[in-house]
């Protein structure tokens, strides 16, 4: 899994390339934390290059979303593809996590 | 106690017998009272009828006797004599009180006298032509008055006067031709007293010399009258005249109704003004119940009477009370006598009741009791104890009580020996009921039993006769390739059958787990079936292993019935080979076992010798030759079909007749691994290390690009890699082994049908979490969310445990791109 970090303003944005699975999560869950460290309160992550996300990647997403929630920031997904549209639509996280069509949309009002 | 009932039978048999006892003596009473009443009044009047004719004929003979009197008295020549000298003398002008009259009278009185005491006449008058009263014997006023002219005119002696002077002109027509009556009337005279006279003229040859007459004696018509014989008490006759003045003296109102106070009082207080009276005098006689001058109510029998023109009434009554006293006797009789029987009856009639009742009530006590009675537990009824006497009376309730006894006695025999028998057939239907239990616990009962498998599908149905004849088969995968197909008929019935198929089975299975040879497994079946056998049961088998993907069929035949192969182009075949003897007798032996290759669209059928030895009414067999015809005749489109089709074949055969043995039949059809035209198939094998998921993704994805599988899906198909790999290699196996995992991806024209196979612990991904997982919270958590992903990303999931391996088939239906 390859990450591409970018700051716009105050918002951090993540791009990953390659699969969210079980293998990936956990170096997705070592980059996000270490960018809240650095102080990032607000996180975009882009999928537009991402193929799948499992139940692995969906935890870590949840508990960046959570650990940001906590800090008085908030997390933002875009650019999901159709498979992993469903998949978050199916676990039903597309409703407990900011979800928007592009980074744009994601951006907009942040 | 229930003779007390309201409206029981007593109460009802006392009220109809007392009631018809009763309303018949009510109406026999009626009847014959009215009857006595009518005859006592016939006869009363009968009585009185006669006397009252007695009576009048006695009358109408003293007139008689009058008239008689009259001409004796008048052809004397004494009488002739002293009539013309009383004329003479009397001319001559002397008076009554002369001498020369004196001197005449001197010698007419001693002849007067006699005459008078013999005829009873009250006075005898001897009138001139002229009318006046020459002599009489006793020296009344009217002595010397002239009848016509005076007071005397108006008298009865005037109207007689009159009258007889008519009849010497013109003689009566009846009767006597020239006697005149004269009616009562009063008589100055007499200081008006009543009298009645009878005048006759006196007669020498032609020459009227004067005329008689004399009163007539009022005590000759009372002796008549008063006489009462056949009157009773109260009965009496009288004479009426046409004035409702007596014509003769009352025997019961004497002082009242006599002839002298009647003239002088009233009709109302001295007469005889009544309806019989009125009738009578009217003419008409009669017979009726009237109310008398005293206004008491009499029978009356009246009739006129004529007298030288005058019409009289003459009376006979009697008191009604006094006529219809004997009635009244017998009216009083019979109502005593009633009172009397009344309550006699009643209680007649209770006791009676009370009899019937009281045997007929202790009778419905004893049926009441025996109904009652609990036939299950141990003691015998004791109801017919109290029923001795009624056992001996000698009507149709002593036949009934009876008959009940017998019944009874009857009954509790029966009672006992259908308890003994339901005892035993209990214990028997127990027996049964448990060996059944046993048999179908044991089968595969679930149909479809592979739903999701294209290949073949397999179909069966057992049933069992009433006793359970030990009938079994089963199926099972062996490995993910290898199915067993077996049937069996285990020897006897009952339990201990049941007992010996559950092992048999058992035996199989377990051996089928790691031997994939039909003739392994039944030698080593046979020898520990054998070895403990005391009860040398044994067991018929037929036992086949077929590789689903080939086709190629091992079978062992152990004394059963050959089965059958309906070939795709229907042709029927018999796989006649035996490999060895029955299963359970002999140890040691060494089966044997033969191939078949099945292929696509053919059909194999396996069945016990319940199908082939069912029985008719007739006992005869269904037989060998009847299945063949329907095989090989028949076309069948699926195992399910050909079951069905034989099955409802033997009923058909059987019929009415009891099911003889347990039926069994098994089918399984077969297509062949390219049921659907696989387009495309990737088989991989990898090692349980997480770093094999990649590779498996790598795989597919060049399989997937190569087939043109659309990018959604392919990425589908990695999650699900993904997720279930990561699944099996963290918690399927609980030692450090390295584990092969397979997995097999088949791309058909529509669909990936994605096929994950691990030797692991039994686990099924799709169903509950295993509730004796150790996982911690988190990632059971987890691993549910990304199965729950699995389960809806994917089309159709199922899993199965086939042998050692859970295998997890998940499909997604695809639509492939088109090549340019």
């Amino acid at each position: 899994m390859d990450f591409e970090t970018t700051k716009i303003d105050a918002v951090t944005v993540v791009a990953m390339e390659g699969n969210l699975d079980t293998n990936t999560s956990v170096d997705a869950q070592s980059h996000n934390n270490a960018l809240i460290d650095e102080g990032a309160t607000k996180l975009v992550t882009d999928f537009t290059k991402v193929d799948f996300v499992s139940s692995a990647g969906l935890r870590i997403l949840l508990a960046t979303a959570k650990k940001l929630g906590g800090i008085g920031g908030s997390l933002r997904i875009c650019g999901l593809n159709e498979a992993v549209n469903e998949v978050f639509e199916i676990s039903g996280f597309s409703t407990i996590l900011e979800v928007f069509p592009s980074r744009d949309n994601a951006l907009q009002g942040f | 106690m229930s003779e007390k009932r309201r409206f029981g039978l007593a109460a009802r048999l006392l009220i109809v017998l007392f009631g018809v006892a009763t309303v018949s003596m009510a109406v026999t009473g009626m009847i014959v009272f009215s009857a006595g009443r009518d005859s006592l009044k016939r006869e009363a009047f009968n009585k009185l009828r006669a006397v009252r004719e007695i009576k009048r004929h006695q009358v109408l003979e003293l007139f008689v006797t009058f008239e008689s009197q009259i001409d004796v008295f008048r052809n004397d020549p004494f009488i002739q004599t002293a009539m013309r000298n009383a004329a003479e003398t009397f001319g001559q002008g002397h008076a009554e009180d002369s001498p020369v009259w004196r001197d005449f009278a001197a010698d007419l009185d001693p002849v007067m006298q006699t005459v008078v005491d013999e005829f009873r006449w009250y006075d005898v008058f001897l009138v001139t032509t002229a009318g006046d009263i020459a002599y009489t014997l006793v020296r009344e006023p009217d002595l010397g008055m002239n009848i016509p002219d005076g007071p005397l005119a108006d008298t009865a002696i005037g109207v007689a006067f009159r009258a007889a002077n008519e009849y010497t002109v013109r003689p009566r027509l009846f009767g006597s031709p020239d006697v005149a009556f004269g009616d009562f009337a009063p008589y100055p005279p007499s200081n008006d007293a009543p009298a009645s006279f009878l005048m006759a003229p006196i007669r020498d040859g032609q020459e009227l010399l004067g005329f008689f007459a004399f009163q007539i004696p009022l005590d000759e018509i009372d002796h008549i009258m008063q006489e009462r014989s056949g009157l009773g008490q109260t009965g009496e006759t009288y004479l009426v005249g046409p004035d409702f003045l007596m014509r003769s003296d009352s025997f019961l109102d004497p002082d009242h109704r006599s002839v002298v106070a009647s003239f002088y009082g009233t009709v109302d207080e001295n007469g005889a003004d009544t309806e019989a009276t009125r009738e009578a005098l009217e003419g008409r006689g009669g017979e009726k119940i009237i109310a008398d001058y005293r206004g008491v109510p009499v029978l009356s029998a009246y009739t006129p009477l004529e007298l030288y023109g005058i019409r009289w009434a003459l009376m006979a009554e009697i008191d009604r009370d006094e006529a219809f006293a004997e009635i009244e006797a017998t009216r009083r009789a019979t109502l005593v006598g009633f009172l009397i029987l009344i309550p006699v009856l009643l209680i007649v009639s209770v006791v009676f009741a009370r009899t019937i009742t009281r045997a007929l009530g202790g009778l419905a006590r004893s049926a009441r009791e025996l109904a009652g009675h609990d036939f299950f537990g141990d003691e015998k009824p004791q109801t017919t104890a109290h029923l001795e006497r009624v056992t001996a009376r000698t009507d149709e309730i002593g036949d009934l009580a009876r008959s009940f006894v017998t019944m009874e006695r009857g009954l509790v025999r029966s009672v006992d020996s259908l308890k003994s028998t339901t005892a035993v057939k209990e214990r028997m239907e127990g027996e049964l009921s448990i060996a059944r239990d046993i048999q179908m616990s044991m089968l595969p009962l679930t149909f479809p039993a592979f739903p999701e498998r294209e290949d073949f599908s397999v179909y069966a149905q057992l049933h069992p006769a009433r006793e359970v004849g030990g009938d079994f088969y089963d199926f099972f995968f062996g490995d993910d390739q290898k199915f067993f197909l077996c049937v069996a008929d285990v020897s006897g019935k009952g339990v201990p059958s049941a007992l010996f198929m559950a092992v048999a089975k058992t035996l199989i299975k377990s051996r089928a787990a790691t031997d994939f040879s039909p003739a392994s497994i039944l030698s080593h079946v046979n020898t520990d079936l054998s070895r403990n056998n005391d009860s040398c049961m044994f067991v018929t088998i037929f036992l086949a292993v077929l590789d689903v993907a080939t086709g190629r069929m091992t079978y062992t035949n152990a004394g059963h019935n050959p089965p059958y192969i309906k070939r795709s182009d229907g042709d029927l075949v018999r796989l006649d080979n035996r490999h060895g003897p029955v299963i359970g007798a002999v140890e040691g032996i060494a089966y044997r076992e033969d191939e078949e290759i099945l292929d696509p669209g053919d059909l194999f059928l396996m069945f016990t010798d319940g199908v082939t030895e069912a029985m008719d009414v007739d006992n005869a067999l269904y037989g060998e030759d009847r299945l063949k015809n329907l095989l090989s005749q028949q076309d069948f489109d699926s195992a399910e079909q050909m079951v069905d089709l034989v099955v409802d074949d033997v009923w058909e055969f059987q019929g009415e007749a009891e099911q003889a043995d347990d039926i069994t039949v098994l089918a399984v059809s077969y297509s062949g691994a390219s049921a659907r035209g696989e387009i495309g198939h990737l088989d991989l094998k990898v090692t349980n290390r997480p770093e094999e998921i990649g590779r498996v993704n790598e795989n597919f994805n060049d399989f997937a690009g190569r087939y043109r599988v659309p990018e959604s899906d392919r990425r589908r198909i990695n999650l699900i890699f993904d997720e279930l790999l990561n699944n099996i290699i963290s918690y399927a196996f609980d030692d450090d082994e390295e584990h092969i995992i397979d997995v097999a991806v088949s791309l058909e024209r529509d669909r990936l049908v994605v096929t994950v196979a691990d030797d692991g612990r039994p686990f099924n991904p799709f169903g509950r979490i295993p509730p004796e997982t150790d996982l911690p919270i988190d990632n059971r958590e987890i691993g549910g969310l990304g199965l729950h992903l699995v389960k809806n990303v994917m089309d159709e999931v199922t899993y199965q445990r086939l042998g050692t391996k859970n295998v997890a088939t998940l499909i997604k239906n695809v639509e492939l791109e088109k090549t340019d």
